[in-house]
């Protein structure tokens, strides 16, 4: 078991989430950040098992059995047996170990890998935590002092270098797209989102980014839709002139215009982006965001497969 | 048999079959997913009904990895190309049988605290409130919002109630409410904003079963009123 002697701020069991069921309204879930997420994986010769992601403050976490980990993600600065952990790089832990990870000091998720994985109850194909319905994860709810997380035993000895991420994580405006109602906002809106710079407010979590235009943005004549499909990296406008970008956790359907699109080989980038902190957007093409896409997930089964061999 | 196409994003179309929310749009829609479902193209991730449209998810790695005659397209356009040709011929028409799920409701009480607002708001008695929702005959258009939340077609219009203003923090899971010109039942206990005129014990989200819901798209919903020990 990893026994959790101190939660953090907001630590949930994820994975890839839980794809297929957005028809009966079951949101997707899984982590934030993806690139983090499956280099972690990676680092310890596997794909998709269960992790646990810290948000702004790590954790205590005890391990009862032999094992090893990865951190990865946002920085953390950690301890196991008291003794400074680099991110990045595989951790031999012995039974009884304690791993101490303090505040995320550079952005804003870390994700803890254990050999094999979390092994908490599938459900509906996926260990990711959901919340507001109370499935997945750890008793579908964020972890708490006290919780037992199963693992089985495993070794792997500690890895003599880390991997440089840097860059997956450059300050590149973030990507986006013209989202489906773009045409319909006015030619004053569309400009006053295209030559704006945004704020993350404090209303930023796993389910979206509520954002604060630094020039506000007037929707003189504010429109609605018929509820449908929304997905990761959605960026709805609602009457406010305030954007929401749809996060991990979005709800399947929403009513508001959708003036953007986050392109998803920028999502792990957004997804480390914490409250106050600063974002441009940068419009592209569907064929580029196509290519930047197929370009991440080359990168990332490549690091799969050559870490595999190791 | 579709009006237009939009590009969502690079991993993302939607089909649209309609403007307008109504009956026929969803049975085209129906129809549409059942071609689709036939003989998918590998690399289509989640294909979900909504009001007026089709979405569809792909991955544009697995797409370009079937269609290799096609590297001048974007995923986008092969997925919508796909679409546009298999429901061309859309020469099957096999229709399904639409699934009547019955939902026992306690109206008005501590379970319908709100029965007694929407009476008065529309000139009617609580008694006729009850009688008008259990003669609707409801269309399941789409599932989303919360897990197992159907968004109902059909409410009668005498019904029709504006949103409380000031919403309740905790409405109880399986609470039916209304909400404007819609009706619905709330699968897990929530904050909102509708006006709650009763409740049922079944329950919309069973997470341990396939499928995870208890109504699907295309169902028709009948609400029967019972008295609280009945459930």
């Amino acid at each position: 078991m990893i026994i959790v002697q101190k939660p953090g701020f907001f630590s949930t069991i994820q994975d890839m989430g839980r794809t297929g069921f957005q028809q009966y309204g079951v949101i997707v879930s899984g982590v934030m950040d993806e690139v983090a997420y499956r280099i972690g994986n990676a680092l310890l010769q596997q794909c998709n098992t269960a992790s646990i992601e810290m948000t702004v403050v790590g954790g205590t976490y005890q391990f009862t059995k032999p094992t090893a980990i990865v951190l990865t993600g946002g920085h953390v600065d950690a301890t196991l047996q008291g003794k400074q952990i680099s991110m990045n790089r595989v951790i031999h832990v012995e039974a009884n170990d304690v791993l101490v990870c303090g505040p995320i000091t550079h952005r804003v998720r870390c994700y803890l890998a254990v050999r094999g994985g979390i092994q908490v109850p599938i459900v509906m194909n996926s260990r990711s935590t959901y919340v507001k319905a109370g499935i997945g994860g750890y008793d579908g709810r964020a972890l708490q002092k006290g919780d037992e997380l199963p693992y089985e035993a495993g070794y792997m000895p500690s890895g003599k270098h880390h991997l440089q991420l840097a860059a997956f994580y450059t300050n590149a405006p973030i990507r986006i797209l013209h989202g489906t109602e773009w045409a319909t906002f006015s030619h004053d809106v569309q400009q006053a989102f295209s030559h704006n710079v945004f704020t993350v407010s404090l209303e930023a979590d796993r389910m979206g980014y509520r954002m604060i235009p630094q020039h506000p943005i007037q929707i003189a004549k504010p429109f609605q839709l018929i509820s449908e499909a929304v997905t990761f990296g959605t960026i709805q406008m609602p009457p406010n002139g305030e954007p929401i970008i749809l996060m991990a956790d979005r709800q399947t359907t929403g009513g508001y215009p959708k003036i953007a699109q986050v392109i998803a080989a920028d999502l792990h980038r957004l997804a480390q982006i914490g409250p106050n902190e600063k974002v441009l957007f940068e419009v592209v093409s569907i064929a580029e965001a196509e290519a930047a896409y197929e370009k991440l997930q080359r990168q990332l089964k490549m690091l799969e497969v050559v870490l595999g061999l190791i | 048999m579709f009006t237009h196409m939009k590009i969502a994003s690079e991993r993302m179309i939607f089909v649209y079959f309609g403007d307008e929310i109504h009956e026929q749009t969803h049975e085209n829609i129906r129809l549409a997913l059942q071609i689709l479902a036939d003989k998918p193209i590998k690399g289509i991730t989640e294909i979900l009904p909504g009001y007026t449209n089709i979405c569809i998810h792909f991955d544009p790695l697995q797409i370009k990895k079937n269609t290799e005659e096609q590297q001048h397209m974007t995923s986008a356009d092969i997925v919508m190309a796909f679409v546009q040709q298999r429901l061309a011929q859309s020469g099957a028409t096999k229709r399904t049988s639409t699934r009547i799920v019955e939902i026992p409701v306690v109206y008005g009480g501590e379970h319908g605290p709100d029965l007694a607002y929407v009476a008065q708001k529309n000139g009617l008695t609580p008694e006729e409130v009850i009688d008008i929702h259990t003669a609707g005959d409801y269309l399941v258009y789409m599932l989303g919002f919360a897990p197992g939340f159907p968004f109902l077609g059909g409410l009668d219009k005498r019904l029709a109630t504006p949103r409380r203003e000031t919403p309740r923090l905790h409405i109880e899971a399986g609470s039916v409410g209304i909400a404007g010109e819609q009706t619905g039942v709330y699968p897990l206990a929530t904050p909102g904003g509708w006006q709650i005129i009763g409740r049922t014990q079944l329950d919309l989200f069973l997470p341990h079963e396939q499928p995870p819901t208890l109504l699907r798209a295309g169902d028709r919903v009948k609400f029967i009123a019972v008295k609280e020990d009945a459930q």
